[in-house]
């Protein structure tokens, strides 16, 4: 399961908890349109990121889990997939695989 | 043709030139006259007697290897034509004797930018001009300056008075020099490898200039007219114009995709125009799924007139149907724009389509899903973000911008960004949420049920809760057995024992297989776990003060 998938399912559940004690889930409903791209936490800054994740009903090891939402694997695993494109305007990015890099001589 | 050298005096090139320069006068010729046929492309092979070869009985003949008695060398480097004839172009300035010093430079004449032209003018007297305009441009840079300013110099390029469109030059630019890849230009080509023209890099780099300021993938690339390399022709293949027969769209399906079209739509809006409105009006066949139980051959891949116009608004479509109604309506539109239906898969297993302007060059995939399991059709009658449009090229950043504006006006309603998300988030006040911790797995446990998440699966995300304070700070979880006895044998079940440290007596217990939560008073649960209806996981993991509560 992505990590992306499993902020969707946190978000679900408390969506789920304030419906059943009667508090306003707005929220978390447009959090949830936001979590349907695969690619969000590419797209927003670290404060935006850090208030969807407490709002999600994240309160401990925040930075550890946004890390790992916006590593570099999760970067190149959604490039390949075609989820981030040259085109997206992302505010977090990382070098594109260049192969030519990869074996260079040493000199 | 294979050129043989007695032993290594210098290197094998040089040793393999003056072999050449030395051979007799009918077998220069023959050199000659491979080197010149241009439609043949051969090369030059250097070799000595002494290279490993299969044929090694056959008798060694030094000079000009006849093909018949050729002893099929193995091994070795492969020298381009091009490197060949720069050997040739820098020592024969050093040479004495005047019939090697005019053999060299006939031996560069066969392949220099003349017999290029000759080779793609193909005879023909207006491309050979045309092509003489083409490298004089790329030479000189006040030609250069004007090919670039094509709305006040177009005359200047005109061929004995016949105006030339910039993009037949194009054309051939793009085929001779093709693209860029990390902003370097490709070197592995005809004209860098064959040929030896000794300002080719001048013509490089002007013509990185004009890829730089135009639109030359659309000729440098095969990919932009989608003419993919990895298509397989044996079950993959490209409709173009022209190669269908032809048929009308149905009319009151034209009306419902024409009548609100806004005035001054760029070529591109238009086919995006035109591709959601199509989304809105038509929704998939589901009857396609059950096609094999159906004798009246409804959905055959066959070409069917008759099918294609009776299609209307709100009609079930099928991706045949829709690849060739978009290609149908792109196709009939005025200006630079081409549509193309891409057929996959054995037995024309899928149709998806695509299409291309001078800017950008798009595929287009409405029926296949893409992520979330939600295909173009269903994402825009819901408003979210198309990805169904799969960009080849796009150099100016067009289309992002063209389905933001076009979009709204269709479905009447804006297409969200997460920006515009964020906006709306941010307008929201953030209130402290109380945390009822019961209540909270009720949650968790209805939606493990809604996305079929049970057993041992539920264990990471449980944990992924716990580790991230979601059920609260100081909330303690433990992993407890409850044996149960099927098809049987023996076996437990995990039941997790969820409690806060502090304060409250109950402690919240959530069955993984059946998702079922429920409480117990710790006397409650002592009880079970003395009498061995529960049982800890390990002896690390325990729920501690047991004692408490236990004249409950």
């Amino acid at each position: 399961m992505t990590k992306l998938k499993e902020i969707e399912l946190m978000n679900e559940t408390t969506i789920a908890y304030l419906k059943k004690i009667g508090v306003d889930s707005q929220r978390n409903e447009i959090i949830k349109q936001i979590l349907k791209d695969e690619a969000c936490f590419f797209k927003m800054n670290r404060e935006d990121a850090y208030i969807i994740l407490k709002d999600v009903g994240i309160s401990n090891k925040i930075e550890e889990i946004y890390t790992g939402l916006i590593s570099k694997e999760e970067y190149y695993y959604l490039q390949q997939s075609g989820k981030i494109h040259d085109y997206d305007e992302l505010k977090i990015k990382y070098d594109s695989y260049n192969e030519n890099e990869l074996f260079k001589k040493k000199n | 043709m294979n050129i043989i050298s007695e032993k290594q005096r210098k290197t094998r090139l040089q040793d393999g030139i003056e072999t050449i320069l030395n051979l007799s006068e009918d077998e220069f010729y023959q050199v000659l006259e491979g080197l010149s046929d241009v439609t043949k492309m051969e090369n030059l092979n250097f070799y000595y007697v002494t290279d490993p070869c299969y044929a090694i009985e056959r008798i060694v003949k030094t000079g000009l290897e006849d093909p018949m008695e050729t002893r099929e060398y193995f091994g070795g480097k492969r020298i381009s034509i091009f490197a060949t004839m720069l050997c040739i172009d820098r020592f024969k300035d050093s040479i004495q004797d005047p019939i090697k010093k005019q053999r060299a430079e006939a031996l560069l004449r066969t392949r220099d930018l003349e017999s290029f032209k000759m080779l793609y003018a193909q005879g023909k007297r207006r491309e050979k001009k045309l092509l003489d305009k083409l490298f004089e441009m790329l030479g000189d840079s006040e030609i250069f300056e004007k090919f670039l300013d094509d709305q006040h110099y177009q005359q200047l390029f005109a061929i004995e008075g016949e105006k030339i469109p910039r993009e037949e030059y194009l054309q051939y630019l793009g085929k001779f020099f093709g693209m860029k890849k990390d902003g370097n230009l490709e070197n592995d080509n005809e004209i860098s490898n064959n040929f030896y023209i000794p300002e080719l890099d001048e013509y490089k780099e002007r013509y990185s200039i004009l890829f730089d300021r135009i639109n030359i993938e659309r000729y440098a690339s095969p990919e932009y007219t989608f003419e993919f390399p990895w298509f397989n022709p044996e079950c993959d293949r490209v409709i173009r114009k022209g190669e269908e027969p032809e048929w009308k769209v149905n009319e009151k399906l034209y009306q419902v995709i024409y009548e609100k079209m806004p005035e001054g739509l760029s070529l591109e809006e238009k086919a995006v125009y035109i591709y959601c409105k199509m989304l809105e009006t038509f929704s998939y066949d589901t009857g396609y799924c059950y096609k094999d139980y159906l004798e009246d051959g409804r959905y055959t891949h066959l070409f069917s007139k008759e099918h294609l116009e009776g299609i209307g608004p709100k009609a079930k479509i099928t991706c045949w149907d829709f690849a060739r109604i978009f290609f149908k309506l792109i196709n009939e539109l005025e200006g630079n724009i081409e549509a193309v239906i891409i057929s996959h898969g054995r037995n024309e297993g899928h149709f998806e389509t695509g299409f291309y302007t001078d800017r950008v060059s798009v595929e287009v995939e409405a029926i296949n899903v893409q992520s979330n399991g939600l295909n173009d059709l269903t994402r825009a009658k819901r408003g979210i973000e198309l990805e169904g449009l799969f960009i080849i090229s796009d150099r100016e950043n067009l289309m992002p911008r063209v389905i933001q504006k076009i979009y709204p006006l269709i479905f009447e309603k804006e297409l969200m960004s997460i920006e515009d998300y964020l906006l709306q988030l941010r307008d929201l006040s953030q209130e402290e949420i109380p945390v009822d911790i019961g209540v909270k797995l009720q949650a968790f446990a209805e939606t493990m049920r809604v996305n079929k998440i049970s057993g041992n699966e539920v264990a990471p995300l449980l944990k992924l809760h716990q580790g991230s304070n979601f059920f609260g700070k100081k909330v303690e979880f433990v992993y407890l057995g409850q044996p149960q006895i099927v098809e049987g044998k023996k076996t437990f079940r995990r039941v997790v024992a969820i409690y806060p440290k502090e304060g409250e007596e109950g402690i919240y217990l959530l069955e993984t297989d059946s998702l079922e939560v429920s409480k117990a008073m710790r006397g409650e649960l002592k009880y079970k776990l003395q009498s061995g209806e529960l049982v800890y996981e390990d002896s690390i993991h325990i729920i501690p003060e047991m004692n408490r509560g236990e004249n409950e």
